[in-house]
């Protein structure tokens, strides 16, 4: 009780179209609430006790330059705005780092419907394929979901065939030796 | 020229970016300090550390940097970790930004200089 008395009233609905504005230059933005990661050992709850969403975006990356947003002051000026929004209304909101071990960003990706699984462990988002790069934040506000549909890979395992680490799909791999690119290029979604 | 480098303590990997991307170029802000030293001998090279500084005036600092270089980011007391994290070692040459979340080697930085640009980040940086 005593942890609502800061916040400012404001309807979920409006909260949730508001960051998804401020987020408006990423090629997509989905939400996924607590209970969709319920399935998963690394729930967002181990990073934040309070968690109730998770905000994910994604843009293409036509750099190539894997995980690297193009306009990189860009993209953290829209990350902070989220999370000074979110704060002035009361809330907690945190902005995961990629080479977080507490949470899958590709996981989130996924959770949000923002796009699919891929063969190489990868996000594969229509349009861009796997191009994108992820960004996540995690916030205790109780935000409405998106209903969006990831169902996008259409597992061609061309990816696959040209990744070095991997000779089985899904396979973890040693992910030191990650960073060719071949499977980003050779994407045909 | 004036070169200031915002920097941290905080252990980094082999490329100065605070994520654990193992990359092998390494370049320590030591390096990059001798180096500019022997290369641009007229310039004066500031190492800041963000542990010494007064969070208020870091932040004020940040978003003058920001501003005079039409980047629409600020910051503040809540977002401050966040982007100190994404954007450190950050190199301003004469008020501009040059080279962001990582070391560059002496010629890159003296390059974008030279040629009013950016360091290009590196790949498989955060």
């Amino acid at each position: 009780m005593k942890s609502n008395l800061g916040k400012i009233f404001k309807g979920l609905s409006q909260i949730s179209h508001d960051v998804t504005q401020f987020l408006s230059s990423f090629y997509k933005v989905g939400i996924a609430i607590a209970a969709d990661f319920e399935d998963i050992s690394n729930h967002p709850k181990n990073l934040m006790l309070d968690f109730e969403s998770a905000i994910v975006y994604v843009s293409s990356n036509s750099s190539g330059q894997m995980g690297v947003f193009d306009n990189y002051f860009e993209v953290i000026a829209s990350q902070n705005d989220v999370v000074d929004y979110l704060t002035k209304l009361g809330y907690k909101a945190e902005v995961i780092d990629g080479s977080s071990d507490e949470i899958s960003l590709v996981t989130a990706g996924v959770k949000t419907g923002i796009g699919d699984i891929s063969p190489v462990n990868s996000l594969v988002v229509k349009g861009i394929g796997l191009t994108g790069a992820i960004g996540v934040i995690l916030t205790n506000a109780p935000l409405e979901k998106m209903e969006l549909d990831g169902k996008t890979c259409t597992n061609c395992m061309k990816c696959l065939k040209v990744c070095p680490i991997r000779e089985e799909a899904n396979a973890k791999g040693n992910l030191d030796n990650c960073a060719c690119g071949k499977c980003v290029n050779i994407c045909p979604v | 020229m004036n070169i200031t480098i915002y920097d941290t303590n905080k252990e980094s990997s082999g490329c100065g970016c605070s994520c654990s991307c193992n990359s092998e170029s390494a370049f320590s802000r030591d390096d990059l300090i001798r180096d500019l030293e022997a290369k641009a001998q007229n310039s004066e090279v500031k190492s800041i550390i963000i542990e010494d500084q007064n969070r208020q005036e870091l932040i004020s600092d940040l978003n003058d940097i920001f501003k005079s270089n039409n980047e629409r980011i600020t910051v503040n007391k809540s977002t401050l970790d966040f982007t100190l994290s994404k954007i450190l070692p950050l190199i301003v040459v004469d008020g501009k930004i040059r080279c962001a979340n990582s070391i560059p080697d002496a010629d890159e930085l003296l390059e974008a200089e030279k040629s009013d640009s950016r360091v290009i980040m590196k790949s498989s940086c955060c």
